[in-house]
Order: structure tokens, then sequence, then C-alpha cells
């Protein structure tokens, strides 16, 4: 076979993956958070010049400090924590920025994924129409049954996923569980988070737990590929301990 | 507008039809044929005429998924002008590194291949990308569906450039393998 017959073979391949394999190539690579700490602390020194040179009121000065503030907060999604996110555990989102969802860019392109779930590498599938639909989807690989430590934003989903973006898998019988706990929060007591499952890439619904320590199970009726996700459902800045993830026969 | 929508209209023979397509999907059209081709004006030539052969072929067709059903009329056009520019000279866009690279997998014997073996063939190569993770599956596809550049590939998908080439590498050696198992010598 020649090679140029080859390339017009692989242009007969399944329609689904080409679409997946588009999204990716449309995705919006976002800035290190870095980059954007560094352009806030830019914009922090600049205003403190200035702001020594300037007479103005103490409001305007709030106004630019909140402005600053928000630029260094102008992130949105889940992410793992380290040492540059770690002081946002426990706050107030304080900014009022529209979120940037982190796999779309609108372009021309957006409209074959019309939701944010397509972006994922795990799921295929909504069970519903019903299921309301996260935000932004960030996908995280567990190691030995444990989920990294995580921080989330309001309508974030972060999906738990073995190697290679693998489930767990499961037989009928099984009871899937995923105890977790998250840190404590100086808004409010009791922030909600929705804890649900995944199976064969088809998302169904989660439950929402509010409890700073709690644990997720479910009796599996029907074998097959299981990955758990949560989606943050408070307003304020939600993190996550490492969690466990087990399957009991 | 919704995609459904679009085909109703190309269906109701409205000529928005295309002005909703291109509004659309102008700009992915207009990747891949520049992907292929290399350049603007060879790639803006292929895009109308994608739209034409679209005009054309809806109806009888009814596509599921019309973002591909563009590519690939944009592909196969884009391909065609190609093979006929490369004829007279060499030169242009990414496809002849991904050519190059595809010639690893296959013979280079000139046979002349059964419609059904073709369809074959592409099943067992559905199957071995089902065998691979989604992400190498989109590299893969990223590569030599859409003859997208290492470079940008490698920035999409946050790796180096030879991290990229050495999964691409290891993706063909592996297909290679595994058609060969089933029979399959290209």
């Amino acid at each position: 076979m020649k090679k140029e017959e080859f390339f017009n073979i692989i242009g007969e391949i399944d329609e689904q993956k080409v679409v997946t394999a588009g999204m990716a190539i449309n995705k919006k690579k976002s800035s290190p958070i870095w980059f954007k700490r560094s352009i806030a602390a830019a914009c922090l020194a600049i205003v403190l010049c200035i702001g020594t040179f300037m007479i103005v009121s103490v409001e305007a000065r709030a106004t630019v400090a909140g402005w600053v503030i928000q630029s260094i907060n102008d992130w949105f999604g889940a992410e793992l924590i380290t040492p540059e996110n770690k002081e946002l555990i426990g706050k107030e989102v304080i900014d009022n920025i529209k979120p940037e969802v982190s796999f779309s860019e609108g372009s021309a392109v957006s409209g074959i994924h019309e939701n944010i779930i397509e972006t994922s590498n795990v799921i295929d599938n909504v069970a519903s129409d019903s299921i309301v639909l996260p935000d932004s989807v960030s996908e995280f690989e567990v190691m030995n049954n444990t989920i990294p430590e995580i921080i989330m934003t309001n309508g974030s989903m972060a999906i738990f996923y073995q190697n290679d973006y693998e489930g767990w898998n499961c037989s009928a019988g099984d009871t899937l569980s995923f105890s977790f706990e998250k840190y404590v929060s100086e808004v409010t007591p009791n922030q909600t988070i929705v804890v649900g499952y995944i199976r064969d890439g088809v998302l169904h619904d989660g439950i929402a737990c509010k409890k700073l320590e709690d644990r997720f199970e479910l009796a599996i009726t029907e074998a097959g590929e299981y990955n758990i996700y949560v989606i943050s459902a408070t307003s304020d800045y939600l993190a996550l301990k490492q969690g466990v993830i087990e399957i009991s026969k | 507008m919704k995609d459904r929508e679009i085909v109703n209209l190309y269906w109701e023979r409205n000529s928005n039809a295309i002005k909703e397509t291109e509004f659309k999907y102008g700009r992915y059209c207009k990747m891949i044929a520049k992907n292929i081709l290399g350049n603007d004006e060879d790639a803006e030539e292929c895009v109308n005429d994608t739209y034409v052969n679209t005009w054309n072929s809806i109806p009888p067709n009814r596509p599921n998924i019309l973002s591909t059903y563009l590519g690939k009329i944009t592909r196969n056009l884009s391909f065609d002008r190609f093979r006929h520019r490369h004829a007279a000279k060499r030169g242009g866009g990414e496809i002849e590194l991904v050519l190059e690279e595809l010639a690893e997998c296959v013979s280079g014997v000139d046979r002349v291949e059964q419609e059904v073996e073709k369809k074959e063939l592409v099943r067992a190569i559905n199957e071995f990308l089902d065998t691979i993770s989604h992400e190498k599956c989109s590299i893969f596809l990223c590569r030599y569906w859409y003859a997208v550049s290492i470079s940008e590939i490698a920035t999409r998908f946050g790796m180096s450039e030879e991290n990229v080439s050495v999964t691409l590498n290891r993706i063909r050696s592996k297909m290679k393998n595994y058609l060969k198992e089933r029979g399959y010598e290209l």
C-alpha cells in the first residue's frame, strides 16, 4: 500500500474520535499560574509606585487593591493544591470576574462541543438530560487509590482516574466507596460538594455532601468501569484533602 | 445555530446553509486545508470547494456529525490538490512530513485494494485506537487526520516536541504490529 492511500484510509476513522481530537486542537492552553501571578505582581508593583507619588482617595486605593486581588485570583476550575494556590484554601472568592471556561475558546469549532463535558477523556455521554453539567472539567490521576489534594471553584468538576484514564473495574455486588475530607472553610462551615460516578463513560447524577468529612458509597448492580467525580457547589474555594477510592467485594 | 438546523437548511435548499456553515465551521475547515496545503490561498479555495461539495451532497446525505463531514470533505479536497501540485513540484504544508511518517507503516507497493478490504482495515485501525488512551488517540489523529504540526500538538497537549515525536513513533510501531498480527500486510 502507498502512504497516500494509507492517509486516505485514516480519513475514514471513526468520526467521534476525530471530533475528540479536533477539540484537543482547539482547546485553549491556559497560561500557567506562575505567569498570572507574575503579571499580577508586576501590576501590584506599578500600582504601589504610582500610589506613592499620587494623592488618591482611600476609596480609590481600595478599588485598585481590589482589582489587583481579582487579577491574582483570576482562575477557574480545579487544580492540584500547590504552594502557589495554597493560600486560597478556605478563603472567600472575592472577584466578580465572569469565570472563564477553561477548555472552550468560543472559536468557530466551539459549536462541535456545545457542552464542556465533551472535552473530557473519561466522559462520553450523559445518563440523563436533567443532569446539570459543570462549567469546567479537570481530570486527576489517582495513585494507590489515593486522590491528590485539589482546590476547586464553583461549578468545576474533578474526575478521578487511574493510569491512562481508566476507571475502577467493578462487578455486581461490589461496593465502590470514596472517603474524603474537605479543608475547613473560613466562610461557611458546610460547603457543598456533589459526588457522583461515571460508568463506562456515562455520567450519572451525583449527591450533595455537606459534611466536612464524608463517605460516598455506591452499591454496584451492574458490572463496568467506574470513575468517581466531584463538583464544587459552593461559591467559595473548596479544597479537598487526600481521599481514598476503593472497592470492597 | 445547531448542526441539525444547518443540515435542515441544506435539505430545504436554503442558501443560508452555506453562510451558517461558513460562520460556524469556516475556521475549522481552513485549519485542515492549511495544514495540508501550507498556504492561505489554496486553503481558501479548498474551503470554498468544500461548501460547494457539501451543498451538492446534502441531500441526499444527512450527516450525523456535521463538523467531521465538512472536515472530511476539506481533507480529501486539500489532499487531492496537494497531490496535483506535488506532481509538479515539491514543497508545501505539513503533509509531506505526515506522509513520510506514515510511510513507515506501509510497504509502498502499489496494489489495488478492494473496497471491502479498506473497510476492514479502517475497522481494524479503529479497534487499535480503542486499545490506546484517549489522549494518545487524539495525538495520533491530530497528526494523521488533521495534519497538525508536531510543535502545535506539543503546545496543545502540554508536551515537549520530542515527547510528541516519540509518542507518535510508538503508536505507529504499535499499530503496524497490531495490523500485522491481524493479517494486514500493508
